[in-house]
């Protein structure tokens, strides 16, 4: 064999081992190896903190078009089924640039694959389409259509809140957020059991305290249901994006102090239900958990585990984030409207993604916070390093910031003594290191 | 202002030769162009003005020459660089690497050296791969003989010049995937070391021989090299094959590199993973070199000095986005450049990790020895082994990312060679 054709045959090799075996039934884990489709480049919302919005034309071919994205869907689906592939479970990765039509025709297809494997399909959705009957249509019934068929359709609704929502304009100047706006997607939460993980992002930080409270007052009211499960049905993310600044971070570190504040008065003040329930059971709206838990992963996100197939192109891509030229690993070759043959272009990043962890990267690897920080996102390495796998510095000193004020606004609450004894509890590596690093937050001479 | 105290320039982009293992493109119509480009900064001098506007001259001790060729433009830029050797109050040494080839090129090089060796160091490796079965199928455009005499007069000039102490010269002979093949017969690579062996007697020279990297190297080529190194470690010590000037157990790139990491291993076993050893063993990026080119753009090594816009041909897949990486323009992107070789330079963690999966994914498709599924210790020195030893311009051209090896150098250790190189270096430093 010559070195390419080596080569190749090492990554299909990759491939089969980590995916296509788990896909057959031949091997079985205790997670999944689904499969991400990343469809359309195009949005209703123009979100100031949005990669595609800065990257698009190195994201997706110039072709990304609705009518091709639904043929390719339809090519890859009928490939998956001929060489029956299970991926466990589909996410549907889109802008909402298909008219409810093509949603139906899309959704017509998942539904198809998905009956026969017994799968769940995961829609991060945008909130924007609560504006058009037809769409709102359209995703009831399918969701409909799969619940009666006992397949899973979970809606995960990315809306950042009343006040949040000022870093995610429409697309189209003329609609704005309105209290109607927010009242219809009350009215729909309990219809689609939306799951809510809203961005803490530089842009909308400063308004994040009035907005926590509207966003728990909110679900309160939508889902009926008390302020405890309201909390915990948040899921936050921070944006880890290079605009921190410092002015930024200083609200961060605020608006930190006010969400212990806030989660704890949830919890009566009570410090061992706060570590025991909130942060241990309930994953702390995802803004606590890794000060006590480890991710199972080697990168933080979900990169390892999903196998991410640009439509536009039937690219396999490390991420949707990291689809830039040069960084496919593979193209889904096609003739006569047939996925015939896999051919590896790049397979060395894929690789390195799979194989690598946050804490073993450069600058993490002696970083003094490195058990407890979120870990970086390899998109923005790329966007703003253009290297996947070093740390942007102001994406660092966010992590720094979160964590050194959690670490503070549990001496200043009283949590903390709980949490040494909770950590303490079990005695082992991972806990002691994440406990030094809190002292070191907590104690050490380190402000901004 | 960005202090460094090795600083590359590219001071060609042209060459005379066109070998077969070369990475930079050969699109002719644009490297004349962009030769004229380099060829005019250096005469009116705005390349001198562009490294004084970006780099800290006082703290610069050595200037690395790099091309193409670089003497095929010593005509300007050795006078040019005498106009402006003032801005480098603290220069130490002045080096380049030549093919050559030619009788020209032979007469730049002594230009060079009687203009600069009595104020400077002058380090000059000389490009010779061997004989002529070696030599002339893989540096194409050139002959092995004609190579030897230029590098025999060029002997006999230096022992007659004053300042010859400021002079060191070395022999490099690169060996490609093709070489490999052939010195993988026995007589072959005895015909080698004889030719550098008799080289050696007329020139007085050192020659070191070092691999194309990542060089496309099959699993074939790895059975080959472990050929090659059986014969070099084990066979030919115990046949007593020996050499006028070479010793054997000749210890190339690859053994030195293994012993250097084993060495430092047993001496610093405390401290992998701190201070210097941490750090990449063959590569300076990131720690005090850094590249120009004429325009004042930072270059992350000379490796990379042929990214430029007007590329088309070669590795397009990877360069339109790529060959941003790894240059760097304005002042914020300059300091992105440093942070990445910084980060890379003092990181070794992650390029281990790295290599323990890719060289278990080799063995799990067959292509290298299963040893090292069997025995984790040979597979977790390998991987630090190969982890240590990368070039960050072949990585990014060959897998788009400055940290990423592909698999040719795992396979080229990784098919018996490895497992001889520990065996012979385990034995020798009693580990």
């Amino acid at each position: 064999m010559t070195f390419k054709e080596e080569n190749d045959k090492l990554y299909l090799d990759i491939l089969d081992r980590y995916f296509f075996e788990f896909w057959r039934g031949k091997k079985t884990s205790d997670y999944k190896r689904p499969l991400e489709l990343n469809l359309s480049p195009y949005c209703s919302l123009k979100c100031k903190y949005c990669y595609i919005n800065k990257f698009r034309s190195k994201l997706f071919p110039p072709n990304a078009k609705n009518a091709l994205l639904l043929k390719n869907t339809e090519i890859l689906l009928r490939w998956l089924i001929k060489n029956n592939f299970n991926v466990g479970e589909i996410e549907i990765f889109s802008g909402d640039s298909f008219t409810a039509s093509q949603i139906d025709e899309l959704y017509g297809m998942v539904f198809d694959y998905a009956k026969i494997y017994n799968i769940d399909v995961v829609v991060p959705i945008n909130p924007a389409f609560v504006l058009e009957d037809e769409k709102v249509k359209t995703y009831l019934k399918w969701r409909e259509i799969f619940l009666k068929n006992d397949l899973k359709m979970h809606f995960s609704l990315s809306m950042d809140g009343k006040y949040a929502d000022i870093a995610r304009p429409f697309t189209n100047e003329n609609v704005t957020y309105t209290d109607d706006f927010y009242k219809r997607v009350a009215e729909l939460a309990p219809l689609f059991e939306f799951g809510f993980h809203p961005m803490i992002a530089p842009e909308n930080i400063h308004v994040w305290k009035e907005n926590i409270k509207w966003y728990v007052d909110f679900v309160q009211k939508a889902l009926e249901i008390n302020e405890e499960r309201a909390l915990n049905s948040i899921y936050l993310l921070e944006v880890r994006n290079p605009n921190w600044t410092k002015k930024r971070l200083l609200y961060l570190a605020s608006f930190t102090f006010y969400l212990t504040k806030f989660t704890f008065a949830i919890y009566n003040h009570n410090p061992d239900l706060y570590m025991n329930d909130f942060i241990k059971k309930e994953k702390g709206v995802n803004y606590y958990s890794s000060v006590i838990s480890t991710v199972g992963r080697g990168f933080t996100c979900s990169i390892q585990e999903f196998i991410t197939v640009r439509v536009a192109d039937l690219a396999i891509v490390p991420c949707h984030r990291t689809a830039w030229p040069g960084f496919e690993s593979a193209n889904l070759e096609v003739k006569d409207n047939q996925i015939v043959n896999i051919k590896p272009i790049n397979p060395w990043i894929h690789l390195a993604v799979l194989s690598g962890r946050n804490d073993n990267a450069p600058f993490c690897s002696h970083c003094p916070i490195n058990s407890l920080c979120t870990g970086f996102c390899l998109g923005t390495n790329l966007e703003y390093n253009k290297q996947p796998f070093i740390p942007v510095p102001n994406v660092c000193r966010m992590e720094f910031t979160k964590y050194k004020s959690i670490a503070k606004s549990f001496k200043m609450l009283g949590i903390w003594d709980v949490y040494e004894s909770f950590m303490k509890k079990d005695d082992c590596y991972y806990n002691n290191k994440k406990l030094q690093q809190m002292k070191y937050l907590l104690e050490g001479n380190n402000d901004l | 202002m960005f202090k460094t105290q090795v600083l590359i320039l590219y001071v060609s982009d042209i060459c005379n030769l066109n070998c077969s293992y070369c990475i930079w493109p050969k699109e002719k119509e644009v490297m004349i162009s962009k030769n004229k480009h380099i060829r005019e900064f250096i005469e009116n001098g705005r390349y001198f003005e562009n490294i004084r506007k970006n780099v800290d001259t006082s703290y610069i001790k050595q200037l690395d020459l790099w091309g193409g060729e670089p003497t095929m433009n010593f005509d300007i830029f050795i006078p040019a660089l005498k106009k402006h050797l003032n801005m480098f109050s603290s220069l130490e040494t002045l080096s380049f690497s030549t093919n050559i080839s030619k009788h020209f090129t032979l007469s730049n090089i002594i230009k060079f050296i009687e203009k600069f060796a009595p104020y400077y160091k002058l380090d000059i490796q000389l490009s010779l791969d061997g004989p002529p079965f070696i030599n002339d199928e893989d540096r194409l455009g050139s002959s092995s003989k004609e190579i030897s005499e230029n590098i025999f007069e060029f002997s006999k000039f230096l022992q007659n010049f004053k300042y010859n102490n400021n002079v060191h010269t070395d022999i490099k002979s690169t060996i490609s995937a093709r070489s490999m093949h052939k010195l993988a017969d026995e007589s072959n690579l005895y015909d080698y070391f004889s030719f550098f062996d008799s080289c050696w007697d007329k020139c007085q020279t050192p020659f070191a021989m070092s691999f194309v990297f990542p060089g496309d190297y099959s699993q074939e080529n790895g059975f080959e090299y472990a050929k090659i190194t059986n014969n070099l470690l084990y066979k030919w010590p115990k046949k007593g094959i020996k050499f006028k000037h070479i010793r054997i157990p000749y210890e190339d790139q690859n053994v030195l590199h293994i012993a250097r990491t084993l060495e430092a291993i047993m001496r610093f076993k405390r401290r992998i993973y701190s201070g210097e050893f941490i750090a990449t063993s063959v590569c300076s990026v990131g720690d005090r070199r850094i590249a120009i080119d004429v325009d004042g753009n930072f270059r992350i090594c000379h490796g990379v000095f042929f990214f430029y816009d007007e590329l088309k041909s070669q590795h397009d897949m990877y360069m339109n986005y790529l060959k941003h990486n790894v240059i760097a323009t304005s002042k914020m992107d300059k300091l992105r450049l440093l942070h990445n070789s910084v980060g890379i330079h003092n990181n070794v963690e992650f390029r281990i990790a790295y290599h323990q999966a890719l060289a278990t994914e080799l063995v799990l498709s067959g292509q290298i020895s299963r040893i090292y599924l069997k025995n984790k210790a040979l597979l977790n020195m390998l991987a630090f082994v190969t982890s240590r030893h990368h070039c960050i311009s072949d990585n990014i051209t060959y897998t788009g990312d400055m940290m990423l090896i592909d698999a040719s150098y795992l396979k080229l250790l990784g098919n018996g060679a490895f497992e001889l190189i520990s065996k012979y270096l385990g034995s020798k430093y009693d580990i």
